[in-house]
């Protein structure tokens, strides 16, 4: 089974169902580690740009992440948690190896199919670039399907 | 219409809000799409003039960026790497200003102040490129990553002194403003950190806010009388009060506010309102050549350099791309050459997208071809930490 487990989590609905659906998994995991990741803008005019977002980012996420780690936590599992910022996509990739996470998973909001093509899925580039298992879990409507 | 002062501000900050929205929807920087909705305004929607109000808070704009651009820097890591960040910043500003000014002048046929405009704005490189790039990577903290930010400042440094230097008039005002800034510059940490003590930085009536406008104005205006340029003082001040910024955020945090809410989107926008699209086209080769001779003249000056400082050769690649990049002092340097009547729009519009792709394309080609690991980075501060230690030993051995 699965003994280091990379969650993305930025508490979206995608997100919490994403938790919801792997919590079984969680139990024969000996380390999970639930990760925020927060956009920063590219080809920024200052460095204040850069660290207001990212303060903007640890503000947005940080309690939901501490929420859902604690949680899981509650449960008795060993929870690590990662704020990093950057490209979503890249940046699941980068850690996933940096960790050397052998399952990622992580929810998916629905997207128009405009928006999928103009600014891309960071879903399909975790499962093209990732190093190991990909589980992504989808939400369609008010159901979640995996 | 242009007479309705109110009116004309919805207009331009209704563009500013526009811009604000996109660059958030699309994850970029908002003053690169606020040049871009500037262009659009001036070649689509009929905007072609500016008013004086404008003009002044776009000069605003101009001052406070380029003042938080020199307090950004966080003196310890400039001091940290100095021997290959100074190294490296030099001569990564020196080689493209020589090359792209020769390049002008000789080639392109342009006046000799035309040409050096081209010289600065292109010598440029991006602090905040870079710092962006290394924070998405995670390299932001890496020895590696703090040298090239200090490089990217000693090279921007360069650029802004040109620009106050080479236009200035030579007169007793240069000399009274070179005076009365060393005076000022010398105290203004004091001064900062006494402001501070006193009154904190919660007062309603913003003093601290209001000092640091006062010496910039007051700066501004010394340099304005002796034909230089205003961003010199503001930098230098920026740099001077660096350190008090770094341990009291709050005052960063407010004049950054200010500045993005009320004087940047001005500047921005108007410095995309003067590139003219037909012309942009007209020019499409002289652009690409001297994107190239920009990136070129780069590689020239700082791969061998990072070679020499210890660097692998997919490091040395990396550094001397991100020293590639350039914005903000670019722009300025432009919009400088187009305000004094130095370069015509045509230049204006070839300089200003040669500065925007020059954001992006070295950034991509870094990233995807040569974006080292954060282990070889660190790996790098201590081969030269080591190498530095023998220097030093060497050099006492001898002495």
């Amino acid at each position: 089974m699965f003994k280091r487990i990379l969650l993305a989590y930025d508490g979206s609905q995608g997100a919490q169902l994403a938790l919801g659906r792997s919590r079984e998994l969680f139990t024969t995991a000996t380390e999970v580690h639930l990760l925020a990741v927060g956009r920063i803008p590219e080809y920024a005019e200052t460095v204040s740009e850069v660290d207001e977002a990212k303060e903007q980012a640890a503000r947005h996420y940080g309690a939901a992440i501490e929420q859902a780690a604690q949680g899981l936590r509650d449960a008795g599992l060993s929870v690590a948690v990662h704020l990093e910022y950057g490209k979503v996509g890249d940046t699941i990739v980068r850690v996933a190896e940096t960790i050397g996470a052998d399952l990622i998973v992580l929810g998916t909001n629905p997207h128009t199919a405009l928006k999928r093509r103009v600014l891309g899925a960071s879903a399909d580039k975790v499962v093209d670039h990732a190093h190991c298992s990909v589980l992504v879990v989808r939400v369609t409507g008010t159901q979640g399907q995996t | 219409m242009s007479e309705n002062v109110w009116l004309v501000a919805a207009i331009w900050m209704g563009l500013a809000f526009a811009a604000s929205l996109i660059s958030i929807r699309l994850g970029i920087s908002v003053a690169l799409v606020e040049i871009l909705v500037g262009v659009v305004a001036g070649n689509f929607l009929g905007i072609h003039q500016t008013t004086a109000w404008i003009n002044f808070l776009a000069l605003l704009g101009s001052g406070v960026l380029t003042f938080l651009a020199g307090a950004e820097i966080d003196p310890a890591s400039l001091k940290s790497n100095l021997r290959a960040s100074l190294s490296i910043g030099v001569l990564s500003f020196l080689l493209p200003f020589a090359g792209v000014w020769a390049f002008a002048q000789l080639v392109l046929g342009w006046g000799l102040h035309q040409a050096q405009i081209a010289g600065i704005a292109l010598s440029t490189t991006s602090v905040a490129v870079v710092f962006a790039v290394m924070i998405e990577t995670g390299l932001s903290e890496t020895d590696m990553g703090k040298m090239i930010l200090a490089a990217c400042f000693i090279t921007d440094f360069g650029t802004v002194l040109a620009l106050g230097v080479l236009f200035a008039t030579f007169n007793v005002w240069l000399l009274v403003f070179v005076v009365v800034s060393a005076v000022m510059l010398w105290f203004m940490p004091q001064w900062t950190r006494s402001l501070i003590g006193h009154v904190g930085t919660s007062a309603v009536s913003e003093p601290e806010v209001k000092f640091i406008l006062l010496v910039l104005f007051f700066l501004g205006g010394l340099a304005t009388t002796a034909k230089s340029e205003a961003v010199l003082p503001a930098y230098l001040v920026g740099l001077v009060v660096a350190g008090v910024f770094v341990r009291d955020k709050t005052l960063m945090h407010r004049m950054r506010s200010i500045a993005f809410a009320m004087f940047t989107p001005f500047y921005f926008i108007k410095a995309g309102l003067f590139v003219s699209l037909p012309v942009l086209w007209a020019s499409l080769g002289v652009i690409a050549v001297l994107l190239l001779l920009k990136l070129s003249t780069k590689v020239v000056g700082v791969w061998p350099l990072a070679r020499a400082s210890l660097m692998r050769p997919r490091e040395a690649s990396y550094t001397t791309l991100l020293m590639a990049t350039g914005l903000t002092f670019g722009t300025i340097a432009s919009l400088f050459g187009l305000n004094n009547h130095i370069i015509n729009q045509r230049q204006y519009t070839i300089l200003v997208s040669v500065v925007i792709l020059s954001a992006v394309v070295p950034t991509l080609i870094a990233q995807r071809f040569f974006q080292p690991r954060a282990g070889t980075m660190k790996a790098w501060g201590r081969l030269y930490r080591r190498a530095a230690e023998r220097r030093a030993e060497v050099a006492s051995l001898e002495g």
